[in-house]
């Protein structure tokens, strides 16, 4: 099974091809951040495109111009030249605007599917020119939500980039659409950088979901002990999302390997919350219904134990625990076939 | 909500994109600026209307007043839209054009003002604002009207760039704490650069300015200035006393400037409406004909160019006679040798003429128009009687006895003649007061001429010039009326009846008269050299900016050695000051670097050890001593210095031209 990351884009919109080659500036992003380069340098970025006031600037000026033509009004020539030259220092200020400029990106802390998610944009000037009146949004897939910025001169600011609400699963930061405009705006220099920053979306969970389950996990088997915090129990080899002190320093020197010290508590206390039992709802449906009860465990303080097919479960409390059983919702399904 | 540490933000958007409460009130104030010269062309109503409907807007948008229900106010708005229009219809008799079309524009103009409700509509306005600036040159085109426009424009373009930045929007989407604190900061910032863009686009205007072709005429007509607004200057009626008016003004009416040399004095008579309709007390224009007139040129003929002032008016003050109409600025000649414009000169317009002072015309002049130039109302018997007794004589005979009425009947030439009675006012003139101005001679001998059977007609003009450098001033003053017969034989005679009472008239002028008040006197008056001085900038000015057309054009890169248009002198030559404009907005200034900084850096020049960039000093010092170990001690000595000059308390001024100073002095041996 295979959900893709980002929605399918339309196969044949030629529009979008032309989109994508637009914006494909043939700058990455490698991890330190993305610097614009000058507008000056044959590169594709950033590209200067006048705006609706700028069109209509120029029109306003070419009609006086003919005005002055027709009038031999040879002051009027001067204001219409004045215009222009305006104008054309205009598409200067545009690709000025954005160059020299360090964009990076962060995650939020966390994502839900089906909301729009924020991630964080820095950005650097280190010019003595101040970047005024950034505008900000993600480009594919397009995002209504427009951020504007102001980065003074010699100083960096932020800003959330909110992206369109996506489906669970890993999610990398889309290419956005950087515009900074001249004095006037006249014209708007327009760049598409895809920076390095990656979420995982968790499944979107259930809104007003049936309340926990309450059955204990003790049928049958008599005593059974499940992750906790009360007593020591074991060694087990290092997991991801491990707590430091959790780690077993003098065995860990002795093997070579990572290994922590696995805690339990009775398992009468926990909460079972089995992907099996849903029966009747499909698998986004489970998952969704699965995270609002890890989100309600949570609140609760209470710890519980999440089993999905062909994994292990995953049994425990607090936010290390949480947040893997999170993990292992987003990613449920996803994984499988590489 | 769904949250492990925080809830996630409602998105924000900028559709709505409010009004800047700042960037409103700055771009009413620039379009109160853009209008405000209109205030002396409108009527005054309008004037006001326009005045509360922008203060009204600004009253709202500052919070001080209520704004009226959506409908009552649009409905108000209509009211006014229809009443403008009716009201400056009735005023101007038309809503295009100049004056009336410039009215009601400002108008719709302010109307529009209130109906600003976002950030489009604030650019509508000041693109319209740019409009209005530009209407302004029909009505005048010196430095004062350009300085003002200047001013308009740097206004507007600060309330474009106040409207542009979205920091300064009210509501404002994004949450970064440091605007907030300095929002004014930002505001004279904006303010400031928009300023200096519009320095910065100057140079590039000027460029296109001289570069730009100029077509020689018209792409349509159109008439721009209406009739009814009057200006100083001749009329198409003369009754005694309203060239005399004019004399007492030293407003400039033209200027002429002459390729060769400027023609004598007596010579210069510049021929304006030709009167031949007489009612016994004022002469009219007839029906003008505009049939080529008979002209035969013997002699030289001077070619010049001719200025002229805004008259509402459409004839043009040519030099008799004028030869070579050039049709591409849309001139025509009447049959008796007026140069018309069809439109009216409703601002400075300059012409290109010629002029043969010696001519012969209208030899063979048409009987009926002959018969007319004799026809006479009932009146003053006493003139009449005495013309007709020279009937017996020759026509020639004729004109030389009427001039002797003035040469010996002790005639004076008088700036303040004193007031003639309604019926039988030329008698009055010729037996009794014997005190006239020109117009008043020029009546009486055209009057004796046609009693006595010889056709003559009224010519008003002006007459004379004062030299300035290498044009002519033509002033108000200089305004006259003369007299023109017919001669089988001979045509159309120029005959001055003014020359023969005051000879000085003609020579010098009507400065040369004892009673001119507030003239030029003579050379001696003080302002004199003063007031030619500004006169010639003038000139300068109306020369070469305001009359800076295709020919203009041709001339100057003639002078400047260029050659005609599409020559490769002229292409490389354009192309090069271009780039050359263009340079003040293409060019970045670097801040320039500290001093210390800069000899810092000259010192790793010196040692020819360029510095990795984040390279510390103690590192450089170390590599600098390894690379270069007989100076290591004074490489050691400058470094160490501009740490503790760098990273140490501030350091006095004269402590780091010290050190510079010793940069400069450090040399690398061998």
């Amino acid at each position: 099974m295979s959900v893709p990351t980002t929605p399918p884009t339309k196969p044949t919109a030629w529009r979008e091809k032309i989109s994508q080659w637009v914006s494909d500036d043939g700058t990455r992003d490698e991890g330190q951040g993305l610097t614009i380069a000058p507008a000056t340098h044959f590169s594709k970025a950033p590209r200067v495109y006048p705006t609706r006031f700028g069109a209509a600037f120029l029109g306003m000026s070419l009609l006086t111009l003919i005005g002055c033509i027709n009038y031999q009004l040879s002051l009027g020539y001067l204001v219409t030249f004045l215009m222009l030259g305006l104008w054309v220092g205009g598409a200067v200020g545009a690709a000025r605007s954005l160059s020299g400029l360090t964009l990076s990106a962060t995650p939020p802390p966390e994502a839900w599917a089906a909301q729009p998610i924020g991630f964080t944009l820095r950005l650097q000037n280190p010019s003595t020119q101040p970047r005024l009146g950034l505008r900000i949004r993600a480009h594919q897939p397009r995002s209504a939500a427009l951020s504007l910025v102001d980065v003074p001169a010699d100083a960096q600011a932020t800003t959330q980039v909110f992206i369109p609400p996506a489906p669970r699963g890993p999610l990398p930061l889309p290419r956005l659409r950087v515009e900074g405009r001249d004095l006037l705006g006249l014209w708007r220099g327009v760049t598409y950088p895809l920076l390095r920053a990656e979420i995982l979306v968790y499944p979107q969970p259930e809104e007003n979901a049936p309340p926990l389950p309450s059955q204990s996990l003790n049928e049958g088997e008599g005593e059974r002990r499940v992750n906790g915090q009360e007593d020591y129990a074991g060694i087990r080899p290092y997991r991801p999302g491990d707590a430091p002190r959790q780690i077993a320093w003098r065995q860990t020197a002795r093997t070579g390997e990572l290994q922590s010290k696995v805690y339990d508590a009775p398992a009468a206390l926990k909460l079972r919350l089995n992907y099996q039992d849903l029966r009747g709802l499909d698998t986004e449906e489970r998952l969704s219904r699965l995270t609002a009860w890890v989100i309600q465990a949570r609140q609760q303080g209470a710890p519980f134990r999440l089993e999905l097919p062909q994994q292990e479960p995953l049994e425990g409390s607090g936010d290390a625990h949480t947040r893997r059983s999170l993990n292992a919702l987003a990613l449920f399904g996803l994984r499988q076939g590489g | 909500m769904p949250t492990l540490t925080a809830a996630p933000a409602p998105l924000p958007t900028v559709s709505t994109e409010p009004l800047s409460r700042a960037a409103l009130m700055l771009t009413l104030a620039a379009v109160a600026l853009c209008v405000l010269p209109y205030v002396t062309r409108m009527p005054w109503w309008a004037s006001v209307v326009t005045g509360l409907l922008l203060a009204y807007r600004a009253a709202v948008g500052l919070g001080r007043l209520r704004p009226l229900p959506a409908a009552v106010q649009t409905s108000m708005l209509a009211l006014i839209a229809v009443g403008a229009s009716l009201g400056l219809w009735s005023n101007f008799g038309t809503l295009s054009g100049r004056d009336g079309g410039g009215a009601i524009f400002v108008m719709l103009l302010a109307l529009k003002a209130v109906e600003t409700h976002n950030r489009r509509d604030l650019y509508v306005l000041a693109l319209l604002g740019f409009f209005v600036t530009i209407t302004h040159f029909f009505f005048a085109q010196d430095t004062l009207t350009a300085a003002y426009a200047l001013l308009s424009i740097a206004a507007l373009c600060a309330s474009i760039a106040l409207t542009e930045r979205p920091s300064l929007w009210p509501v404002r989407a994004d949450s970064n704490a440091h605007l907030g604190q300095d929002n004014l900061n930002v505001r004279s910032a904006v303010l400031t650069s928009a300023g200096k863009l519009l320095l910065q686009a100057l140079p590039l205007a000027v460029a296109l300015f001289v570069l730009f072709p100029r077509p020689n005429g018209p792409l349509w007509q159109m008439p721009v200035a209406s009739k009814g607004t009057s200006t100083s200057g001749l009329s198409d009626t003369v009754n005694p006393g309203s060239i005399s008016n004019l004399a007492t003004s030293d407003e400039v009416a033209f200027r002429a400037q002459f390729d060769g040399p400027t023609p004598p004095p007596y010579a210069l008579y510049w021929r304006g409406p030709v009167m031949e309709q007489f009612d016994g007390n004022a002469w009219r224009m007839a029906p003008q004909f505009r049939v080529a007139p008979q002209i035969q040129v013997s002699g030289a003929s001077y070619n010049y160019t001719l200025t002229a002032e805004a008259s509402n008016q459409s004839w043009v003050l040519a030099l008799d006679a004028p030869t070579n109409i050039d049709p591409a600025a849309g001139l025509r000649i009447t049959r008796s040798m007026q140069v018309i414009k069809p439109s009216l000169i409703g601002s400075r317009t300059l012409f290109k003429l010629s002029a043969a002072p010696n001519y012969r015309y209208g030899l063979t002049e048409d009987p009926y128009l002959l018969q007319y130039n004799l026809a006479l109302p009932g009146g003053n018997p006493r003139l009449r009687e005495l013309a007709q007794s020279w009937k017996t004589q020759s026509p020639l005979g004729r004109v030389r006895a009427g001039l002797n009425v003035f040469r010996h009947g002790g005639f004076a030439y008088t700036l303040k003649p004193p007031l003639l009675p309604p019926t039988n006012g030329l008698d009055f003139f010729v037996f009794n007061s014997k005190r006239g101005f020109c117009e008043h001679y020029a009546s009486a001998f055209a009057f004796m001429m046609r009693a006595a059977g010889v056709p003559a007609r009224l010519v008003t003009g002006y007459q004379g010039a004062e030299a300035n450098g290498n044009y002519l001033i033509v002033r108000q003053a200089n305004a006259h009326a003369w007299t023109e017969v017919w001669i089988e034989g001979e045509g159309w005679i120029r005959v001055d009846p003014t020359a023969t009472v005051s000879p000085e008239r003609i020579r010098n002028g009507t400065s040369s008269l004892p009673d001119a008040p507030g003239l030029a006197a003579g050379d001696d008056a003080p302002f004199q050299s003063l007031r030619l001085r500004i006169d010639a900038l003038q000139n300068l000015w109306n020369t070469w900016v305001i009359g800076y057309d295709g020919a203009q054009q041709q001339l100057l890169f003639k002078k400047l050695g260029l050659g005609d248009f599409g020559s490769l002198k002229l292409v490389l030559f354009s192309i090069a000051l271009i780039a050359l404009a263009a340079l003040p907005l293409l060019l970045r200034r670097r801040p320039k670097p500290e001093p210390l900084v800069a000899a810092y850096h000259l010192l790793s020049l010196r040692l020819r050890l360029p510095r990795a960039p984040q390279e510390s000093a103690a590192d450089y010092l170390t590599r600098a001593a390894q690379v270069y170990p007989d100076q290591a001690g004074e490489i050691a000595s400058l470094i160490q210095r501009y740490q503790t000059l760098r990273y140490g308390p501030a350091p006095s001024e004269t402590a780091v031209h010290e050190y510079v100073s010793a940069v400069r002095g450090f040399r690398l041996k061998k």
